[in-house]
């Protein structure tokens, strides 16, 4: 019996070899490919209905977000346009779109409804999602979505496609239908100088005033369920910090100690406000209970303690201190109160917060070229210098950690920049009717 | 500014005021005064409406009344200005009832929070002088503006030097 | 070797078992049974001895004797049967070994039968590329000739030759190799990496070519649990068709299927 086994083994292993040598799998590894922005091609939505012109231009709202997040490269309007269908439901032509060597492409069409409303549809294609040359729709479509809005609701639509498709294909939650908040000085000669407390969509459309005062307005701070706004005002000569309902617009006074009520900063379960308060002499940072209203200090001694930030966990505080002599960032663990120093390169580090997953660490800056926005890496403590115009402050994380809003100075007044958390992408946003300064990006929409 | 100079300011002030202001506390405060007398006894510190955005500078320097300046990244008041704060103390120990505001600035480079915490040294620092001069901190406030009330605009080394500044400002006299 | 030991061994067994036989035989050879001998002390009592009882006593011995022998006989008989079962097993085993020994032996031969065949086949592309290099030098010698060639080109035309020269042991690991990068940078230049990836994934893709490069089919064969990026890979492969592959049949016939292992590491630079 063991013959034969050793007889059957040796003959199944020859066929085997004789198997392989006539059709071996090559076997390949790839490692190196190309860091580029993802090119999309977006092809005008059609009008469907009557001739009324669309107000808003949906398709153009959505190539601009997607640009302006500096991870897609939009195709030439030129080229979209020349391959435009009249009829949105039929098929796309993906021999013309491969050889534009674009992976993805966008169609959609919008339509005025009898009610006054509009139906807006869209799809997103893989070109290469189904295998070979299948034009069936079905097979290459991502997304097809389909919607019915208002009039007034078609622009925060296209930011919300803006959202849907920059999530498929990059896998982040897109921010387009986030709000950044900003004070908006107005020096006009021979007038009194106005502040205003501002929220906008974050291309800079649709300002809605929160507050407007003759005195200075500082430090907004979004509560995390984004419903509500801590905010400095300077009315009646003091500085007070508040809180305003953004929904109804009704106020509370939240600190008016003698001396500084500053840097509001909301604790990630929304429940206590870390503060800076000098009660008269230089200021420490404190924490308020806000169902409670008590009070703890968490900081003592003479130098300048400002500008508290919570870190995503809720467990330590980052804040800007000058007790070793010139300003830097420290943290301080809330369970046991140790400080520890974070901040080390250069002789001026202030205005930390952490992106969402703790990776990054945004901060101010002051380099030979003045003061510019740095990112450090909390993993590995390198230091990279995100802007190169010397005059920037009050850098805010987007609510997905990809992007940073700042103030800047262009000509001779504040503008509102944003810059990719690798510094790849830079933008400015449209200049308003007076002087921009101290953004912060709102929370996700709940 | 020599006293001569501080009495000819204050004829020239209270004339304007007379003539301009009809409801408001200093010129309530003048109404006694026939026109072109003058009060001599140690005013010093010319009046200044609260809430109102019109400084008035010293042509020459530049600089505006009733203010102390600072060198960059100090709150160490520099002996040129002792003579002007001594003047608002020796009004303040006149009048027990004045409340004088010391509105801190600086320069606009660097973060506005922290800016607020440098502003405060300097108010708090003319407050410390005039303690020393016999003040009671009752009649003192001190607010900090950081670098929200920028004095001009514009970034030469002079213009930041107008803009480290401490005002010193009747909200009740 | 097996053969001569279960002989040895079957020997053994005979020579054992005749042992036993002889020696049982002498055993079994009736002994007369002699009476106790009683002492001469003691009085005889002399018995009288029946003549018939006596002949029945010894037909009842010799009955008892012959069933004995008849017994012993078959026992020996069944004892020579089973010897001979066992002969007859080790001759059967015996013939199976020499069956096999002869598959193997006629296997041993088609094996180098082929073998041979092979290096015919080998030797026969070998003359087919060394006419194809005749060929090619020929006509590069005219080409010489003809053109008036820049310092470099003759170089570098020199240069190859030593290659091709040297690298005619290794032409095909050569040639695998340097398709090998082709494919691997070409699909690499349309690979747009997906640039929030946070640990060290990777997927593999089965690629399907056709003879001309195009790509025919690519398979996600194992997800990184990245659907972006399994996706960025895929439509990688997919922008660079037509790859570029050999255009020789049987150096082709590697790259007809390549599994792809795409793990981001870096950029091209």
């Amino acid at each position: 019996m063991k013959h034969q086994l050793l007889k059957w083994l040796l003959i199944g292993y020859f066929f085997c070899q004789n198997i392989t040598a006539a059709y071996a799998v090559l076997d390949l590894e790839l490692t190196k490919g190309v860091d580029s922005a993802i090119p999309i091609a977006i092809v005008p939505f059609t009008q469907h209905g009557q001739n009324t012109k669309i107000p808003v231009d949906v398709s153009d709202i959505i190539g601009q977000d997607l640009v302006n997040s500096g991870r897609f490269s939009l195709l030439d309007k030129q080229l979209s346009n020349s391959n435009a269908n009249t009829n949105y439901s039929s098929k796309i032509d993906l021999n013309f779109w491969r050889r534009k060597n674009v992976e993805n492409v966008v169609t959609g069409a919008i339509q005025l409804l009898g009610d006054g409303n509009y139906k807006v549809m869209y799809t997103l294609f893989d070109l290469y999602k189904s295998r070979g040359n299948d034009l069936a729709v079905e097979n290459q479509a991502i997304i097809r979505q389909e919607f019915t809005v208002k009039s007034q609701q078609l622009r925060s639509l296209a930011h919300h496609i803006s959202d849907q498709i920059y999530q498929a294909l990059t896998g982040d939650k897109g921010v387009f239908s986030t709000q950044i908040a900003y004070v908006l000085v107005r020096r006009d000669p021979g007038e009194p100088t106005q502040y205003l407390l501002e929220v906008s969509d974050i291309d800079g459309y649709n300002p809605q005033t929160i507050m407007r005062s003759n005195e200075p307005i500082m430090s907004p701070s979004w509560s995390p369920d984004g419903k509500k706004m801590a905010y400095v005002s300077f009315e009646n000569k003091r500085p007070r910090v508040y809180i305003s309902e953004l929904a109804t617009g009704k106020r509370q006074m939240v600190t008016s100690f003698p001396g500084i009520n500053g840097a509001p900063a909301w604790s990630p379960d929304s429940k206590q406000l870390a503060l800076a308060l000098s009660k008269g002499f230089n200021p420490n940072l404190y924490i308020l209970d806000l169902a409670t209203k008590k009070l703890t200090q968490l900081t003592t001694g003479l130098a300048i303690n400002t500008e508290p930030q919570w870190t995503p966990g809720g467990q330590s505080l980052l804040f800007t201190s000058d007790r070793g002599g010139t300003p830097q960032i420290y943290r301080i663990n809330l369970a046991n109160k140790v400080i520890e120093r974070v901040t080390y390169d250069g002789r001026y580090n202030t205005t930390a917060s952490l992106s969402p997953d703790s990776k990054i660490m945004v901060f101010l800056h002051r380099t030979d070229r003045g003061f510019n926005i740095a990112t450090l890496n909390t993993e590995n403590n390198n230091l990279q210098v995100l802007t190169q115009n010397g005059f920037e402050e009050s850098p805010s994380f987007a609510p997905n950690g990809r992007m940073i809003v700042y103030a800047t100075q262009y000509g001779d007044h504040g503008v509102l920049g944003i810059v990719s958390a690798d510094g790849r992408i830079k933008l400015r946003l449209p200049s308003k009717n007076g002087s921009v300064q101290e953004p912060a990006w709102s929370p996700f929409r709940q | 500014m020599t006293f001569k100079q501080y009495k000819w300011t204050a004829m020239i002030m209270s004339f304007l005021l007379i003539v301009a202001c009809s409801s408001s506390r200093q010129a309530n405060h003048l109404n006694g005064a026939q026109s072109g007398q003058v009060e001599t006894a140690g005013l010093g510190a010319p009046p200044r409406f609260p809430g109102t955005n019109a400084g008035m500078l010293n042509p020459q320097t530049g600089e505006k009344y009733n203010t102390v300046y600072f060198k960059f990244d100090s709150n160490i008041i520099e002996n040129q200005y002792m003579a002007l704060i001594r003047a608002n103390a020796d009004y303040l120990k006149a009048h027990s009832s004045a409340k004088l505001r010391l509105e801190g600035n600086t320069d606009p480079r660097g973060s506005r929070e922290y800016n607020i915490g440098l502003g405060q040294r300097r108010g708090n620092a003319v407050a410390d002088a005039l303690e020393v001069m016999g003040i009671s901190r009752s009649q003192l406030i001190v607010v900090s503006y950081g670098k929200e009330k920028l004095a001009v605009s514009g970034d030469t080394e002079a213009d930041y030097r107008l803009d480290r500044r401490v005002e010193m400002i009747y909200e009740s006299r | 070797m097996k053969n001569r030991n279960a002989f040895l061994i079957s020997s053994i067994l005979h020579i054992f078992l005749l042992g036993i036989l002889i020696v049982n035989f002498n055993f079994s050879k009736p002994k007369p049974i002699i009476m106790a001998a009683h002492e001469a002390s003691e009085p005889i009592h002399a018995i009288t001895v029946d003549q018939t009882k006596i002949d029945q006593q010894i037909k009842h011995l010799k009955n008892i004797e012959h069933r004995k022998k008849q017994a012993e006989e078959q026992r020996i008989k069944r004892l020579q049967r089973q010897a001979q079962q066992a002969a007859q097993k080790t001759k059967q085993e015996e013939q199976k070994l020499a069956s096999l020994d002869e598959k193997r032996r006629q296997y041993e031969a088609k094996q180098k039968q082929e073998k041979a065949e092979a290096i015919r086949r080998e030797n026969a592309e070998k003359t087919r590329l060394e006419s194809l290099k005749k060929q090619r030098e020929a006509e590069e010698l005219e080409r010489k000739m003809r053109a008036e060639e820049s310092e470099m080109l003759e170089k570098q035309i020199k240069e190859e030759q030593k290659q091709l020269a040297l690298a005619q042991a290794k032409r095909w690991q050569t040639e695998i190799d340097k398709y090998t990068a082709l494919i691997t940078h070409a699909i690499g230049r349309h690979w747009i990496q997906p640039d929030n990836l946070t640990e060290d994934i990777s997927c593999v893709l089965l690629i399907k070519l056709s003879p001309s490069g195009e790509v025919i089919d690519v398979n996600l064969v194992t997800s990184s649990g990245d659907s972006i990026l399994d996706r960025s890979a895929t439509n990688a492969v997919h922008k660079a068709s037509p790859l570029p592959v050999p255009s020789d049949p049987e150096l082709f016939a590697k790259f007809r299927e390549i599994r792809l292992k795409v793990k981001p590491e870096g950029y091209i630079i």
